[in-house]
């Protein structure tokens, strides 16, 4: 699973979703991709998920970029616990994605190959995308 | 390298507003700046731009700005594509950069590769990966190819092109030498099966050697 190495403050702030990613929009490893069109917090467990999905379905062929890293704190308070008593204690990391924020490249395998893998690992996230490819416009819907 | 031809109407309603009513009537907003001159800007049907950002010099081509003024005037500028705004969810073509350019003054491009053959290390069951789809290099536009060709069929596993085994004709490459531009790579996944099977037939060998050493003692 995916989480930082070492971070300076243990919990986080949780912060607004407004607006578009306006940074790391357009592919730059891979020739495929998948697109976020919705904000959401990615955690972990769903990278992970869909990491497995993809490389079970390339069959260990091609190559996949992950271009979300997982960086948030989720903080819980334990069950039956009553409110207060500052706040709870980190239990699993999330990526903040915005709309427009690429979150998977792939390249060197064709481009239904691609797709149907995308397409797995899109059941996995819980936001809305879409599939795009190198030097066309618009993308399909998973 | 031909000015690929554009045709184009000068704009004088800036601002957001106007400039989505341009986008709702299936214009692009744009600007064409340099050579010391005001910013002039434009607007540009959206599927000529599209047809020229999908031809082979791709994003960043040479084109030939056909201008008309509101008096119907028409004045001819060779420019490049400078820089073309997306929008970042529906990756349509928002806003488009020109730079006024002259044929025979060298400047900075953008060359978009295509990568020819297939190279030995795929067939051995390896990964080619680009690293760069464009090039960047000095030269002037009458001189500069449309596209750069580049033949990867010699790239073996676990080996890369670099810049340095680039030649254009007529073009100064504005990039690091040791850069790489493409290599192939082992399958990771591959490589691990492969390792596991070596342990597998290690681990047997030497239950064998020692039932054998048993046998024999």
């Amino acid at each position: 699973m995916l989480y930082p190495r070492k971070t300076k403050y243990r919990k986080q702030q949780r912060g607004r979703m407004r607006g578009n990613a306006m940074r790391g929009n357009k592919l730059a490893y891979g020739d495929f991709g998948i697109k976020a069109l919705e904000p959401s917090w990615i955690t972990a467990n769903q990278i992970e998920a869909s990491r497995v999905a993809i490389n079970r379905h390339l069959k260990r062929a091609g190559k996949l970029w992950i271009t979300i890293f997982p960086d948030k704190p989720f903080t819980k308070h334990p069950p039956e616990t009553r409110m207060g008593k500052g706040k709870g204690n980190p239990e699993y990391w999330v990526a903040v994605v915005k709309p427009g924020r690429i979150m998977f490249e792939i390249s060197g395998v064709p481009e239904e190959l691609a797709f149907r893998a995308c397409q797995l690992a899109a059941r996995k996230l819980p936001i809305k995308t879409k599939f795009i490819v190198r030097g066309r416009e618009g993308g399909n819907k998973l | 390298m031909k000015g690929l031809p554009l045709k184009c109407e000068i704009r004088h309603l800036k601002g957001s507003r106007n400039a989505n009513r341009l986008r709702r009537q299936g214009f692009i907003p744009a600007v064409i700046y340099g050579m010391g001159e005001d910013n002039i800007s434009l607007k540009i049907l959206k599927h000529e731009l599209s047809q020229i950002m999908h031809s082979k010099s791709g994003e960043h081509a040479l084109v030939e700005l056909h201008m008309r003024d509101e008096s119907g005037e028409e004045k001819k500028l060779l420019a490049l594509i400078k820089e073309v705004q997306h929008n970042p969810v529906s990756d349509l073509i928002i806003h488009a950069d020109f730079e006024h350019v002259q044929a025979d003054r060298p400047v900075s491009f953008k060359l978009h590769i295509e990568f020819i053959g297939i190279p030995e290390g795929v067939k051995k069951g390896g990964i080619f990966t680009p690293h760069f789809h464009e090039l960047e290099v000095l030269c002037t536009p009458k001189n500069a190819p449309e596209f750069v060709e580049l033949d990867v069929s010699g790239i073996d596993l676990s080996d890369s092109m670099h810049v340095k085994d680039i030649k254009i004709p007529n073009a100064e490459l504005l990039m690091d030498e040791e850069e790489v531009i493409a290599s192939v790579v082992k399958p990771r996944g591959v490589t691990e099966v492969e390792e596991v099977e070596k342990v597998e037939e290690l681990e047997e060998a030497e239950e064998v050697e020692g039932t054998e050493g048993k046998v024999s003692k």
